[in-house]
């Protein structure tokens, strides 16, 4: 038991260092989007096409939402611990 | 929807003497946490509690009027975060937590439902964890370049910072090589992978769909107005 916790704390505390220096990199080495010169008028079919890929995304996310709801309960149901 | 000209409240050009605060969004801590708590999985039944009440709370703003970030925004950087973190969490237990009894439940439950690589032979090769040469090579891939890079991008996205734009492009263009490329090994692997899974095909297709993920949000990204990423 105390073997799996001490793993599982390394596992936790290297994510976040993986996390930490990604965030580093990014932060310093991506240089920002450079903006284009403002026009007079947008396009009229981005707000649509937004409006689209916004509804496509929010589907998506509330299948994942509930993948990630049902997976490990599904896994100890099914099969229990290993 | 409403949407401010400066998500920092700021005029262009104009100094400012205080920093800008942590977060954009005073609900974002709540979206944070939900966003973690639901890309671990094993803690899954509870993250989509915290990211509902997030979103309430930004639903709310929205409406009053008092949001900074866009609403499409919030939405799309949600669904890259939750999906970023549903890989990197999965595939570092593999990595590292491959000897827990935690790690090997889930691996190798996950196996037995979507791909037989994640629990036959398991823990057999010298890395341990999967034993599947490919399965590993994209594994060590994912933990230590893309996933992170996508879960960074996508969190500098929705603060608005000005390099998160840009890195939610370069990391959505990895996804779809890595989306590629991983269709290509579980194919060709078939004989010993999917089918020798419960749900087989139909179940890899519908695990995998949120693989797709670049193919909705690239032409997002490219469209939407740059200038708005200011932080």
């Amino acid at each position: 038991m105390l073997h799996d916790a001490l793993i599982l704390v390394g596992m936790v505390a290297a994510d976040a260092l993986i996390l930490a220096v990604w965030w580093f990199l990014g932060s310093r080495l991506v240089p920002a989007e450079s903006s284009p010169p403002p026009t007079d008028s947008t396009p009229q079919s981005t707000p649509l096409l937004h409006r689209v890929l916004t509804v496509v995304c929010f589907l998506l996310l509330i299948g994942l939402l509930a993948e990630c709801m049902a997976m490990f309960p599904a896994i100890l149901v099914r099969f229990g611990w290993s | 929807m409403v949407l401010k000209d400066n998500p920092i409240g700021a005029e262009p050009g104009e100094s400012t003497s205080t920093k800008p605060a942590f977060l954009v969004e005073p609900a974002d801590g709540w979206l944070l946490v939900g966003c973690i708590l639901s890309g671990t999985m094993i803690l899954g039944p509870v993250g989509p509690i915290v990211l509902g009440i997030a979103f309430w709370k930004l639903y709310k703003s929205v409406k009053a009027g008092t949001n900074v970030r866009p609403w499409a925004a919030t939405i799309i950087g949600t669904f890259c975060l939750v999906d970023g973190l549903i890989n990197f969490s999965p595939w570092t237990f593999d990595t590292f937590a491959h000897n827990t009894v935690l790690g090997q439940t889930f691996i190798t439950g996950y196996g037995r439902f979507f791909d037989g690589a994640f629990y036959l032979n398991y823990n057999s090769g010298a890395l341990g964890g999967v034993a599947n040469h490919s399965e590993k090579m994209w594994q060590y891939l994912a933990v230590f370049i893309l996933m992170p890079m996508r879960v960074v991008s996508a969190w500098a996205f929705m603060q608005m910072r000005t390099w998160g734009l840009h890195f939610m492009k370069v990391s959505a263009w990895l996804y779809l090589f890595l989306w590629t490329g991983y269709t290509m090994a579980m194919s060709l692997d078939f004989p010993v992978r999917m089918a020798n899974s419960e749900f087989g095909v139909a179940g890899w297709w519908k695990f995998n769909l949120f693989y797709l993920s670049p193919v909705f949000v690239l032409p997002y990204l490219y469209t939407v107005d740059k200038s708005r990423w200011c932080r």
